[in-house]
């Protein structure tokens, strides 16, 4: 063959291979357009063109309150992530550099506090308060006011503090704090080096703490609502569950939402970028962290005791003591409706978000241009928070001849679609940790991709798969905001009944749904777990050499 | 297992007798050239051994000829059968019908022993035919256990046997033994070599241990900055490396500053007969052998010779290791030697065993 015709043919070549590998990650863009861009993008770009709005949305402006509700949002959120990320910084150094038997039971604490869904927390709270003996006293004012709600948002935005901030110090290693002792610095400027340190490291948690707590829908919804507090996530719901629907007002406030959380984003990469080098030090050699000195240890436990019983035993105990002081013939009379529906709608949307997540992961992990998107993809979706999905849900598959909405196909869609981005940073580790080789021995060993994926990907990914499912399926349960917008009728989620029962001061028929639905997570937990370990073989992914 | 399978699908290449062919291979990664115009050859049976320093691009190479990366231009050819032609064509790894044993074994960690190497064998026979393999290689005993199970050793000798249940015509290594203790390495280097020549296999091994340069190859393939820059036998690479770095892998010492004019070398106070060298002076660096620096009276022959002082002497292996301090030379020299070094003495250097690359030939790699 001539070089120019050689040279013609291999280019047509490799651009069929270029076009091969696009036409592979299509059905993922696609995914993505129709279920991400395209709904998220015709509501927040309602402002500039309107006449995309429902026909029954007739309000075009800023919805009553805009304003105050921007800085009630921005004022709460800041106080609480101000408060979570020094309480947060703190008690990550202690996890790093002191060894104590705390530790397990803080971990334990964070990931429970975590996954409590906020307006539960509230609802436990609220319950406390009814109590004759609080009822009008001073810590009664002080929670149905600004305190209790920056005190329930700091709560719930200290675990992203903690998780966000212990790698850091991980990273920066015992070192730089030793070797000042070993030179004798000065305590005033050993200080000032430390705070150097701490202060790059506690920004990341001011900044995720923000984002977490400018978006929380669950105690607005809750105690806001009782007091009548316009907060930017519950104004946005306001605006398209009362009449007349405002969908543009909607998009207006969510934009405002979006740009919160990318200016917190953007925060962060200054921060980055500022003391990016104390940040990245990782000159880390791992060692068994001496014991608590002096008090330490009685800071320690108190902080733990307080903590687990403000966050959990009282509020837990006041739903739990709630829902069983109606005793058995109230349990057989309660409605268990909702959490059926929830059960249903959690399996389904679970499923689907994991697969979903694995797609996507698989994607970013592939690199390339189509790898970076994804990236910008998963991270961007995580600042867009599940109320605005929800609202962009509606309009975008409520078409004329052609409407999503009211049925649960929407629902379990929007659930999928607000689950999925997190599903996919989640997987991200495990699929990059996944030695290359294992797939490499595959392929060079002639074995199918249909081989290489079950027998080898999927079983090894197992772990991780389950756990993002579980987490996926405890999130679905108790969702709130997606299922407020998007419930169908007849099919009321447990989240939705929870509010609206806690909303009517019905605290004990809202209690037991709630542990209803708790233990309903729980059941499905074990059991999954159970079956994990009963037909997943034993085997470490690293072996030591 | 004594008919190596052929790969599934390809064009005819042009030399059919070898086993492996690679011709004018070039690689690059995101536009920078990782492997350039690289030729190789393994015939029948041969252990071909690919040395070079980090970053020569040795495991690329090798990826290439598995077709885990995509080669730019140039064509592999196995038994004969086109593989790549460098212009997009290539056949899927899957159906090469080669093996690789790796660094860090690979074995999927949620199998057992005996599934990892019978998941490899097609049909209905292969969980018989692979315990027959791990009876042949002496693992039976551990075909039920996993990976994490197993020591390194182990592991490494069933990545083998998962290699050679493929019944592959070549059989890729990188860096096989890198992971096992000096011991372990020794001893499966001996076996490696009695399964493939059992077996009539022919093997490319990525190492950078000198130890596999000596005890393992047949053949020897040095890359440099993505080229190649010498092929030959350990003999002949040990003989006249190409670049500095051969020469130390084999066992030189230095860089020290010398100068080839005339027909001589110049080193330090040393002028030592350079028949090869340019009229015209030429800097470069010199590389030696310490065992071609003898000390006067213990050395054979008329070499030329230098007055040295002892600096210290340390005694390894049987022989005395002599640091000296030779004047117009910064480093000091090493000799080695059976008998133990005086206080001053006169350093013999052998021709054989010593080499010069000049500036030119060092800036042209």
């Amino acid at each position: 063959m001539p070089g120019s015709a050689a040279k013609f043919w291999g280019s047509r070549t490799r651009l069929v291979n270029v076009l091969r590998t696009w036409l592979r990650s299509l059905p993922v863009w696609l995914i993505v357009g129709l279920f991400f861009l395209y709904p998220l993008g015709r509501f927040l770009l309602l402002p500039i063109f309107p006449q995309w709005a429902p026909s029954t949305s007739v309000q075009l402006g800023w919805p009553r309150d805009t304003w105050q509700a921007l800085g009630n949002s921005v004022g709460l959120a800041l106080t609480s992530a101000l408060l979570a990320a020094i309480l947060g910084t703190l008690w990550a150094w202690a996890m790093e550099r002191r060894s104590s038997r705390w530790h397990s039971v803080g971990e334990l604490l964070l990931w429970l506090i975590f996954l409590m869904p906020s307006y539960l927390l509230t609802t436990g709270w609220e319950i406390v308060f009814a109590a004759p003996w609080l009822r009008d006293g001073w810590l009664y004012h002080q929670f149905y006011s600004t305190v209790g709600i920056v005190a329930l948002l700091t709560l719930k935005a200290l675990p992203f503090a903690v998780f966000v901030v212990r790698p850091l110090w991980a990273a920066l290693g015992h070192d730089l704090t030793d070797v000042m002792r070993v030179f004798a610095i000065q305590p005033r400027r050993a200080l000032v080096v430390f705070l150097r340190l701490a202060i790059p490291v506690a920004s990341a948690a001011l900044v995720v703490s923000f984002i977490e707590s400018v978006q929380e829908f669950g105690i607005p919804a809750t105690l806001g609502a009782h007091l009548h507090l316009p907060i930017l996530t519950y104004s946005i719901y306001g605006a398209l569950s009362s009449s007349p629907l405002n969908f543009v007002g909607a998009a207006r406030l969510a934009l405002l939402l979006v740009a919160l959380a990318l200016l917190g984003g953007l925060g962060q990469i200054l921060l980055q970028r500022r003391f990016g080098a104390v940040l990245v030090h990782g000159q880390t050699r791992h060692r068994l962290p001496p014991p608590t000195q002096g008090g330490e240890g009685w800071i320690l436990a108190s902080l733990n005791l307080s903590l687990g019983l403000l966050a959990l035993l009282l509020p837990l105990g006041a739903i739990t003591h709630a829902a069983l002081g109606g005793g058995w013939v109230a349990l057989r009379q309660s409605s268990w409706g909702p959490i059926f529906h929830s059960l249903a709608f959690a399996l389904l949307a679970a499923s689907l978000a994991v697969l979903l997540a694995w797609l996507f992961a698989r994607n970013l992990q592939a690199g390339g241009i189509g790898g970076r998107a994804m990236d910008v993809f998963s991270m961007g979706n995580m600042a867009i928070p599940g109320l605005v999905l929800g609202a962009a849900y509606i309009m975008a598959f409520n078409l004329p001849g052609f409407s999503l909405y009211g049925g649960s196909l929407l629902l379990i869609l929007a659930y999928t679609a607000a689950t999925a981005p997190m599903l996919t940073r989640l997987l991200q580790a495990p699929l990059a940790q996944l030695d290359r080789g294992l797939s490499d021995a595959a392929r060079i060993h002639g074995l199918s991709p249909w081989i290489r994926w079950l027998d080898i990907e999927a079983v090894l990914l197992s772990r991780p798969l389950v756990r993002g499912w579980l987490l996926a399926f405890g999130s679905v349960m108790f969702e709130l905001p997606v299922s407020e917008l998007l419930y169908p009728a007849g099919k009321t989620p447990l989240g939705v009944e929870v509010l609206a029962l806690n909303n009517g001061e019905h605290f004990a028929a809202a209690s037991r749904l709630a542990l209803g639905g708790l233990v309903s997570v729980a059941l499905v937990t074990v059991l999954t777990l159970l079956l994990l370990r009963l037909f997943l073989p034993d085997y470490r992914l690293r072996l030591a050499q | 297992m004594a008919t190596a399978r052929t790969p599934s699908k390809g064009t005819q290449a042009q030399d059919p007798s070898a086993i492996l062919e690679v011709e004018n291979l070039t690689l690059r990664l995101g536009g920078k050239p990782i492997l350039q115009d690289i030729q190789l050859r393994i015939a029948a049976g041969e252990l071909l051994l690919l040395i070079g320093p980090s970053g020569s691009g040795k495991s690329t190479l090798l990826r290439a000829v598995a077709g885990l990366e995509t080669v730019t231009s140039g064509r592999i050819s196995l038994l004969g059968t086109q593989l790549d032609d460098g212009a997009g064509n290539s056949v899927r790894p899957e159906r090469r019908r080669m093996a690789m044993v790796f660094q860090d074994h690979a074995l999927w960690p949620h199998l057992r022993v005996i599934e990892n190497v019978a998941l490899v064998i097609p049909g209905r026979d292969s969980q018989k035919q692979a315990m027959a393999l791990l009876e042949r290689m002496g693992i039976a005993a551990l075909a039920q256990r996993r990976p994490h199970q197993i020591s390194g050793g182990q592991r490494q000798r069933v990545g083998l046997a998962r290699a050679l249940a493929v019944e592959p015509a070549l059989v890729l290594m990188d860096e096989p033994l890198s992971s096992l203790d000096v011991e372990l390495r020794e001893q499966l280097r001996m076996e490696i070599l009695r399964w493939l020549q059992e077996l009539g296999i022919s093997a490319l091994v990525v190492s950078h241990d000198p130890d596999d340069f000596w005890r393992l190859a047949h053949r020897v393939v040095a890359l440099a900055h993505g080229k190649v820059v010498q092929v030959g036998s350990p003999k002949q690479l040990f003989q006249e490396p190409a670049i500095p770095w051969i020469a130390r892998f084999t066992g030189a010492l230095g860089p020290l500053p010398a100068l080839s004019q005339g027909g001589y070398l110049y080193l330090g106070p040393l002028k030592l007969p350079f028949p090869g060298g340019d009229a015209s002076p030429r800097e470069g660096v010199v590389y030696y052998r310490p065992e071609g620096l003898r000390v006067a009276g213990q050395s054979q022959g008329t070499s030329p010779g230098v007055s040295a002082r002892l600096l210290y002497q340390t005694f390894e292996r049987g022989q005395f290791r002599g640091y000296w301090q030779v004047p117009g030379i910064a480093e000091p020299m090493i000799s080695l030697g059976q008998e133990p070094c005086p206080p001053a003495a006169t350093l013999l250097v052998d021709l054989a065993q010593i080499f010069f690359f000049s500036k030119q030939h060092l800036e042209e790699l």
